[in-house]
C-alpha cells in the first residue's frame, strides 16, 4: 500500500522563476501556510481517487497529479521549474535516483526521464505505456543492451549499466506546440 | 572441440580440489575469504580459463543462446568442502560484478545468508534492457582455472523457495530468471568493481534498490536494506589468493561473415607473472560508474562503457550514425541494418591510471554490417554487429575479437597503476 507520510508537503505552490537555465531555475516547493488543510484535505481526496483508479494513477500521458502520487512512492523530495512552454518536476530520491517528469500547460505529463543507481518503477513512470514499451522489447532480437523503442506515438529509451542507468520516455502526440522531444533528458 | 573442452574442465577441477584441500588444511573457512597465506611469488597455478562463443546451454535439447554471448564453466563449492559442481554457460560480464547463478542448476545444499537479525537478504541485478534476476545470497567458494575465491556471497537466481520479488527490483521489466529466458545457466560478473554495489548499499539511510532484508517467514514483502560492503557480491577475481588485481579476455578475430563459435581465454591477474603482462596495451581509467568518454564526430558522450556481456556494438542512434533500423517486424529487430557494410572510427579516453591523469586517448576503428543476414547465418560470433543506443557507446563483444582487453579492478594495484581502469 502506498505510504501517505509525505502527502501535506506534495501539493504546494510552486514558485515560478521564469528563469531559462534550469539549474539555476530550481526552486524548492514551499507550503502557504493559510491554505494548508484545505489543500491538504484536498490532495488526500485526490490521493484516494488516484489510489481507486491505480494503476491508472501513473504518470506518462496522466495527469500532473499523479507527479505527486509518485513523489509519495519514491519517497522523495521534488522541486518545479516552469519553463515557457511547460513545466519540470524533479524528483530527488537520497539513493542518488532523479527523476523527472515533464508537464504541459494543460498539466498532462507528456515525457519522464529518470537517472540512478537502479532502473526507476517503469510501471509507475510509464503506467500503461509500460505494457506497450515492454511488449515491444519481447520482439527484439539481442540481450543485455540498451532498450530503445520508437512507436508511432510512444518512444522509450533505456541504457546504462550496473550502478549507472538512464533513460527517458516521452508521447510524440502530446508535446506542447514549440516543444521537442529533446527536453526530456 | 566440445569434448576437448570437458576434458580441460575435469583437469580444472582436479586441481581445484588439490587446492581446495590445501585450504581446508589451514583452517581458511571464514568469511573473510582471504585468511590464506599469500607468498611473495604467486604459487605456480593455472590463470587461464578457457572462454567460448558457442551456441549457449541447451534447454529441451534446443540451445537457448544469442548471438556474441561469451561463456565460460565456473566450478562451486560448498564452502570449506570438496562437495563441488561446475556450472556450464555461464555468461561472462565485464559489464557488472559477482557470480549469480540460475537456482535450478545448482545442486548444493547452501543456506541462505541472512543479516543480524535471522532475516535472510535479497539480491537484485538489473539490465538496460529491463530484464532483471532476484534471489538469495549464498556463499560458496568458486574456482575458475586454479584460481579459488574461498567462501563469498553469490546469488540464486530464481530461487522458488524464497521470497517474491520485490516492485524495486522488477520495476516493471521482464523477469530473465530461468535458462531459457537468461541464456546463460548464470552471469560472471567480472567487471571493474570488487562489488556489485559497493558503498552505496551500506548506506543505512538510502540504500537503492540492490540488496532486501526479507522476513525469516518470507511470507511479507523484503524491504531495501544496507549491506555491508564486505557481505555484498563480490567479484571473484579479486577475492582470489593470488593474480587478483585484475583479468585480460583474449578472443581471436573473426571474419566479416562471422563465426559459428570463437575460442579464447580469460587470463587472471595483471602483470603478475609471464602470461598477463599489459605489453603495449593502453590504460584508460574509467570513472566512479564505470564509464569513460568517446568521442565520435566530434562529439563526446561521457557514459560509455566496455561490456562482454552486451551482444553488439550499441552506440547512438540512426540520425548520428546514418545507420537504418533493421524493420521492427523482422527477428534483427533492434539492430543496425546497412545495405553496404559502414566502417566508423572512434576515440576513447581517459586518465592515466598511473597517478599522472594525463588524457590517454586512443582510437578505435570498428565495423557495422547489415545485421539481418549475419543473425539468419548459423554464425553466432561477429564483430560487426550494432544496434542503437541514444547518448552511448556501448563496446560490447564484437569490440573483443582480435583484442587482448584487460580490465583493471578498483582499488588493486597493477604495472600501468590502480583500477578501475580498461587497457587494450
Amino acid at each position: 500500500m502506498l505510504s501517505r507520510r509525505h502527502y501535506g508537503e506534495s501539493f504546494a505552490t510552486v514558485k515560478a522563476t521564469g528563469n531559462e537555465d534550469r539549474r539555476r531555475g530550481v526552486t524548492t516547493l514551499t507550503r502557504t501556510p493559510g491554505r494548508k488543510h484545505v489543500v491538504r484535505n484536498f490532495f488526500i481526496l485526490l490521493s484516494i481517487l488516484a489510489a481507486a483508479a491505480s494503476p491508472a494513477a501513473a504518470t506518462l500521458g496522466g495527469s500532473a497529479e499523479s507527479v505527486a502520487t509518485d513523489q509519495s512512492r519514491f519517497h522523495a523530495k521534488r522541486s518545479v521549474v516552469q519553463r515557457s512552454n511547460y513545466t519540470v518536476h524533479e524528483i530527488t530520491r537520497d539513493d542518488g535516483t532523479l527523476i523527472r517528469e515533464y508537464v504541459t500547460p494543460a498539466g498532462k505529463v507528456f515525457g519522464v526521464s529518470w537517472t540512478g543507481p537502479t532502473i526507476a518503477d517503469l510501471s509507475q513512470l510509464l503506467g500503461t505505456y509500460n505494457t506497450e514499451f515492454q511488449n515491444a522489447l519481447r520482439s527484439k532480437r539481442g540481450r543485455r543492451k540498451a532498450a530503445v523503442v520508437r512507436n508511432s506515438d510512444l518512444v522509450v529509451e533505456s541504457t546504462g549499466h550496473t550502478r549507472d542507468f538512464h533513460g527517458r520516455a516521452y508521447l510524440n502526440s502530446m508535446l506542447p506546440s514549440g516543444v521537442t522531444e529533446d527536453v526530456v533528458k | 572441440m566440445r569434448l576437448a573442452l570437458r576434458r580441460e574442465w575435469a583437469a580444472v577441477a582436479v586441481t581445484a580440489l588439490l587446492l581446495m584441500s590445501l585450504a581446508a588444511c589451514s583452517g581458511s573457512s571464514g568469511s573473510s575469504g582471504i585468511s590464506v597465506g599469500v607468498n611473495t611469488t604467486p604459487p605456480s597455478v593455472n590463470n587461464v580459463q578457457p572462454i567460448v562463443v558457442d551456441s549457449g546451454p541447451f534447454v529441451n535439447g534446443q540451445p537457448v543462446g544469442f548471438n556474441d554471448a561469451l561463456y565460460t564453466t565456473v566450478t562451486i563449492c560448498a564452502p570449506g568442502t570438496s562437495t563441488c559442481q561446475s556450472i556450464d554457460h555461464v555468461l561472462v560480464d565485464t559489464g557488472s560484478s559477482g557470480l549469480r547463478i540460475v537456482a535450478s542448476q545448482i545442486g548444493l545444499n547452501l543456506p541462505f545468508i541472512a543479516d543480524a537479525n535471522h532475516n535472510p537478504i535479497g539480491n537484485c541485478a538489473q539490465f538496460a534492457d529491463t530484464t532483471y534476476q532476484w534471489g538469495p545470497l549464498v556463499n560458496v567458494d568458486v574456482l575458475m582455472a586454479g584460481e579459488v575465491a574461498l567462501s563469498i556471497p553469490i546469488q540464486v537466481v530464481g530461487a522458488s523457495n524464497f521470497a517474491a520479488v520485490p516492485t524495486a527490483c522488477s520495476a516493471g521489466g521482464i523477469a530473465a530468471q530461468t535458462v531459457a529466458t537468461l541464456g546463460a545457466n548464470g552471469i560472471l560478473g567480472v567487471g571493474l568493481f570488487r562489488q556489485d554495489c559497493g558503498s552505496a548499499c551500506a548506506s543505512t539511510s538510502a540504500p537503492p534498490a540492490v540488496y532486501f532484508s526479507c522476513p525469516a517467514q518470507l511470507t511479507s514483502p523484503c524491504t531495501a536494506a544496507p549491506v555491508a560492503v564486505s557481505a555484498q557480491l563480490q567479484n571473484p577475481v579479486w577475492m582470489f589468493q593470488q593474480d587478483n588485481n585484475g583479468l585480460a579476455i583474449v578472443l581471436p578475430q573473426v571474419g566479416a561473415t562471422g563465426a559459428v563459435s570463437a575460442v579464447g581465454s580469460m587470463v587472471f591477474g595483471i602483470g603478475t607473472r609471464s602470461n598477463n603482462g599489459l605489453a603495449g596495451a593502453r590504460a584508460q581509467a574509467a570513472d566512479g560508474f564505470g564509464n569513460f568518454t568517446t568521442t565520435f564526430n566530434g562529439v563526446a558522450y561521457s557514459s560509455s562503457f566496455i561490456d562482454s556481456g552486451s551482444g553488439g556494438y550499441y552506440f547512438l542512434d540512426s540520425s548520428t550514425t546514418s545507420l537504418p533500423n533493421c524493420a521492427a517486424n523482422s527477428f534483427a529487430a533492434g539492430f543496425y541494418c546497412p545495405s553496404t557494410p559502414a566502417n566508423f572510427t572512434a576515440i576513447n579516453s581517459g586518465p592515466n591510471p598511473n597517478g599522472t591523469e594525463v588524457q590517454v586517448s586512443v582510437n578505435v576503428a570498428f565495423p557495422i554490417a547489415n545485421a539481418l543476414p549475419l543473425i539468419a547465418s548459423p554464425a553466432l560470433a561477429f564483430n560487426n554487429i550494432g544496434g542503437p543506443n541514444p547518448g552511448v557507446f556501448d563496446w560490447g563483444l564484437p569490440f573483443f575479437f582480435g583484442r587482448t582487453v584487460f580490465v583493471g579492478i578498483e582499488g588493486q594495484n597493477t604495472p600501468a597503476g590502480r583500477g578501475p581502469y580498461w587497457a587494450y
